[in-house]
């Protein structure tokens, strides 16, 4: 991919990511740690589209925009939403590419025998594991923190299926508009 | 009318084999966490009073609340409060009961042996060190 496409590429992604996220958090939030995380659909669906490099981009770009323009940047919940979605993006990217290998069709939709919804449940785990250790490492170090564990695995499946649910039907209509995804790159 | 799931929620024949195994074992992990939270959040919470040979009463140590026994010898009162219970007046002769005090921590008890009463907190008895070096 040549670089003016690239940039273009990415600044778009992550303009929609950023939307997102700072229209989500606009929402009323009864439980504060209780997010949908509808800029991980924009994570997944650049992962699928694009590849590894973009996705993970965009996941940690995304995060740093959102937050200045909501003002929370270098804030604790800033780091917490930095890591969650680094590690996060870095799981969800590492079993695409292995998938990519291990299937010899590179345009399947089932990434290492997970499908998009599987891979944004996997994402989901990890994202709130993350925050949860960084919380516990670097905020509060009580092991009472961990109580909130099994909810948060809860939260994520549901989140996380939502998610990919939404993700699986972007990427299909991106896939129906531009058929062959070499044109994008 | 079908008995398939999928028939019913046509959303589900999009997850693969893979899919639901880890949404399985994610739930698995996430209900053993609840099961054992459960359990923790129980423990130490309920004292058990016994009076001679008569069964066992439980008493929730969250309600604030004085219980009048009736011993071998009299009357034995006892006083639950924020989550401590201790046995106020007794009939007894030696007032050890008495001079327990307050107990609040899992396998702790209070005895009055003339009075045949026994007060215990249940759950499991927690290790605790009195001090740890690394």
């Amino acid at each position: 991919m040549d670089g003016k496409k690239r940039i273009v590429h990415i600044s778009a992604l992550i303009a929609l990511a950023s939307t997102l996220q700072i229209g989500e958090s606009l929402f009323p939030h009864p439980l504060p740690w209780l997010r949908l995380g509808l800029a991980n659909m924009i994570t997944l669906t650049s992962l699928v589209i694009f590849g590894y490099a973009i996705a993970v981009q965009v996941a940690v770009l995304r995060t740093i925009l959102s937050s200045l323009l909501l003002g929370t940047f270098f804030t604790p919940g800033f780091f917490l939403s930095f890591s969650g979605a680094l590690v996060s993006a870095l799981v969800m990217g590492g079993i695409y590419s292995l998938g990519k290998t291990v299937k010899s069709n590179p345009s399947s939709q089932y990434l290492f025998g997970f499908s998009i919804i599987g891979v944004s449940i996997l994402g989901a785990v990890t994202h709130n594991l993350t925050q949860l250790f960084v919380a516990y490492v670097f905020l509060i170090r009580h092991k009472g923190v961990f109580l909130t564990l099994p909810f948060l695995i809860v939260a994520a499946v549901v989140t996380g299926f939502i998610t990919g649910y939404g993700a699986n039907y972007l990427s299909r209509e991106i896939r129906r508009i531009t058929p062959d995804d070499s044109k994008l790159r | 009318m079908s008995l398939l799931l999928r028939d019913w929620f046509p959303r589900l024949s999009m997850l693969t084999r893979n899919d639901r195994i880890l949404i399985f074992v994610l739930v698995a992990i996430a209900s053993f966490y609840f099961v054992r939270l459960f359990f923790v959040s129980n423990e130490g919470r309920e004292a058990l009073v016994k009076v001679g040979s008569n069964p066992p009463q439980k008493v929730s140590l969250e309600i604030n609340k004085r219980i009048n026994v009736e011993g071998e010898k009299g009357r034995v009162v006892i006083e639950v409060k924020e989550g401590r219970v201790r046995v106020v007046e007794s009939s007894c002769f030696q007032k050890i009961c008495v001079n327990t005090g307050w107990i609040n921590k899992p396998g702790q008890n209070i005895v009055c042996l003339p009075n045949k009463v026994l007060v215990t907190i249940e759950g499991k008895k927690s290790p605790t060190m009195d001090a740890v070096s690394y």
